[in-house]
């Protein structure tokens, strides 16, 4: 074994341990007023153009992680609630050197007032754009448009959100830089309304919209100090019919002065009586520079593209989850085509003892 | 980009220290899997509680309550044994506490019930000793689930109590009690069976823990 890897393997053994020791230092906390979880998520992916990959559409990567999440009561009731969601990546598309990352998804605190109806939150969360605010793609390994829209699920700022009975509004004004925080001249403001409660109307009708400069980073690093302008309009509808979970969004806007616009729609069905088997089904299609097809962009994040998948989920026990997905995707620009499957096995339970136990019947005795 | 067998080596390598590490460590918490959160539980205890002015959210689960034996004692009045996915001993279930004021004025719960086709959720509003207020479905996979969700259906729950649950079996769907209020109940779909018996199991579960939690000294 040489230097170089014995001392990532120590830093990696570091921070395990450290976030392996985090339950205790929560532990203080009053039970009963927060929930607490374990995550690991390991995916693996093979494209026929590109051979093994370790990451997968949504950025999944190997990880280990953890979840913290409070409510904070007074004599009147809860007035607070934060959620930090950490996990320590490791991303083999890239050198040793840069693979090991610590990642932050949810650091928030959300102050509730005038009872739900303009909570304040201060933070890293998602910009108010889209479905990605109302599902959380996170874990999963089929992706909303916010990565083509926005290049990144979360951002740090404030935002203020707030429901009624029949509508819910959110708006947020954030940095534009993602996991880190930059000052390249980037900001992003976005906005979105939502008409009918899922709980009682069974549908969710959303209209968006967003602006701002946003940097390309990957993970906390900067990828390019570019800062296009962008601009958003988007329409995105949940709709529960039946056994089926219907999901769609369609946007257009700009991106400095080229023209962009995208669709999405995802399907989800379970299989079998016991619910273990779920049937998800997505296709994507983004356009990149509409008026000019054929022009080389340099923002590959943002070329035009459609991308078709088919998979299966699988809930091997209460803390496991397996998936394994076909992808079909085509590059619009050059019409180059692909096809991939990816695996993933992803752990999201309170106790880490779970993690032998691959019993199906497996529920923390 | 094309992964090099060095790199596959320790693609797997950190996988296996993963599994391992977390494998030593055999930490354990006191926090637990969330059950039946309420999508928007300000929306949602307003809408049944106009009156209220905020509440307080627990999250409460066997496991640290009373673990196996207290399990045990659920399902034998329950009258079935617990599934593993939805109905594990750590599942955080999540408790509404409404107030107006600094008064504590009802409860808002749900559970997570197996129907034929998917998830039903099963969220109930109760005044302060467990008396139905409101019933009514989060979530409902099934064709039938707009027959179920009519406030015909759900308004023949109100006024009942744990103990009128008490006479149903959900093994066998027969409710032993010939006066018992859920005789008056019907089942709206012609054709869905399952579904309106997970119903009744999922509101005699959701009354029961809550009785257990609440009412028993559980807390």
């Amino acid at each position: 074994m040489d230097n170089y890897m014995r001392k990532h393997l120590l830093s990696l053994m570091a921070v395990i341990v450290l976030i392996l020791s985090f339950p205790h230092i929560c532990s203080a906390e009053k039970a009963g007023s927060s929930l607490f979880y374990w995550e690991i998520n390991l995916f693996q992916g093979y494209s026929r153009n590109d051979g093994w990959t370790g990451t997968g559409p949504n950025e999944l990567k190997k990880s280990i992680g953890v979840e913290d999440y409070r409510r904070f009561s007074g004599d009147y009731g809860d007035w607070l609630v934060t959620d930090l969601q950490i996990r320590l990546t490791y991303n083999s598309n890239i050198g040793l050197n840069d693979a090991l990352d610590l990642e932050i998804h949810n650091a928030y605190a959300r102050f509730k007032l005038l009872y739900g109806r303009a909570d304040i939150w201060v933070g890293h969360w998602e910009p108010a754009f889209g479905q990605e605010p109302q599902i959380d793609t996170y874990p999963d390994i089929l992706e909303t448009l916010y990565m083509k829209n926005i290049g990144f699920k979360q951002d740090w700022g404030i935002g203020v959100r707030g429901a009624f009975p029949w509508w819910d509004y959110k708006l947020t004004a954030t940095n534009g830089s993602g996991m880190g925080i930059q000052f390249e001249g980037n900001y992003l403001f976005a906005g979105r309304i939502g008409i009918g409660d899922p709980s009682f109307d069974n549908y969710n009708l959303g209209f968006s919209a967003l602006y701002g400069k946003t940097i390309d980073s990957m993970g906390k690093r900067l990828v390019s100090s570019d800062t296009p302008l962008k601009r958003r309009i988007g329409i995105d509808v949940s709709l529960f019919y039946g056994s089926f979970e219907l999901r769609g969004e369609a946007v257009y806007g700009t991106e400095d002065e080229k023209d962009v616009a995208g669709t999405w729609a995802r399907i989800y069905y379970f299989l079998t009586p016991d619910q273990k088997w779920r049937m998800d089904m997505q296709y994507q299609n983004w356009y990149h520079n509409l008026n000019k097809k054929g022009v080389v962009d340099s923002a590959a994040y943002a070329e035009t593209s459609s991308a078709q998948v088919l998979g299966f989920s699988y809930k091997l026990n209460a803390p496991y989850l397996l998936r394994i997905y076909y992808a079909h995707d085509i590059e619009g620009r050059t019409g180059k085509e692909d096809d991939k499957v990816m695996f993933q096995l992803y752990y999201y339970y309170p106790d880490i003892r779970g993690i032998t136990n691959l019993q199906s019947d497996y529920g923390g005795e | 980009m094309k992964m090099k067998n060095k790199d596959l080596f320790y693609n797997f390598l950190v996988i296996f220290l993963l599994f391992i590490a977390a494998g030593i460590f055999q930490v354990s918490t006191v926090w637990g899997a969330v059950g039946c959160a309420l999508d928007d539980p300000d929306r949602d205890v307003r809408r049944f509680f106009p009156e209220s002015t905020g509440y307080k959210t627990f999250f409460i689960t066997i496991k640290e309550r009373g673990g196996r034996p207290m399990a045990d004692k659920i399902e034998e009045k329950l009258g079935d044994s617990f599934e593993p996915i939805y109905e594990h001993l750590e599942v955080e279930h999540p408790y509404y506490q409404v107030m107006k004021g600094k008064e504590h004025i009802g409860w808002v719960f749900g559970q997570n019930q197996k129907g034929e086709y998917g998830l039903i959720q099963v969220i109930l509003a109760t005044d302060l000793n467990g008396r139905i207020l409101n019933f009514y479905y989060q979530r409902f996979s099934s064709p039938d689930a707009s027959k179920f969700r009519q406030k015909l259906f759900t308004d023949r729950f109100r006024g009942v109590t744990l103990k009128d649950m008490e006479a149903y079996n959900p093994k066998t769907g027969e409710i032993k009690d010939p006066d018992s209020p859920l005789k008056k109940i019907k089942n709206p779909s012609q054709r869905n069976d399952i579904d309106f018996r997970a119903t009744l199991r999922g509101i005699k579960k959701n009354l029961l823990l809550f009785h257990t939690f609440w009412k028993e000294g559980g807390q």
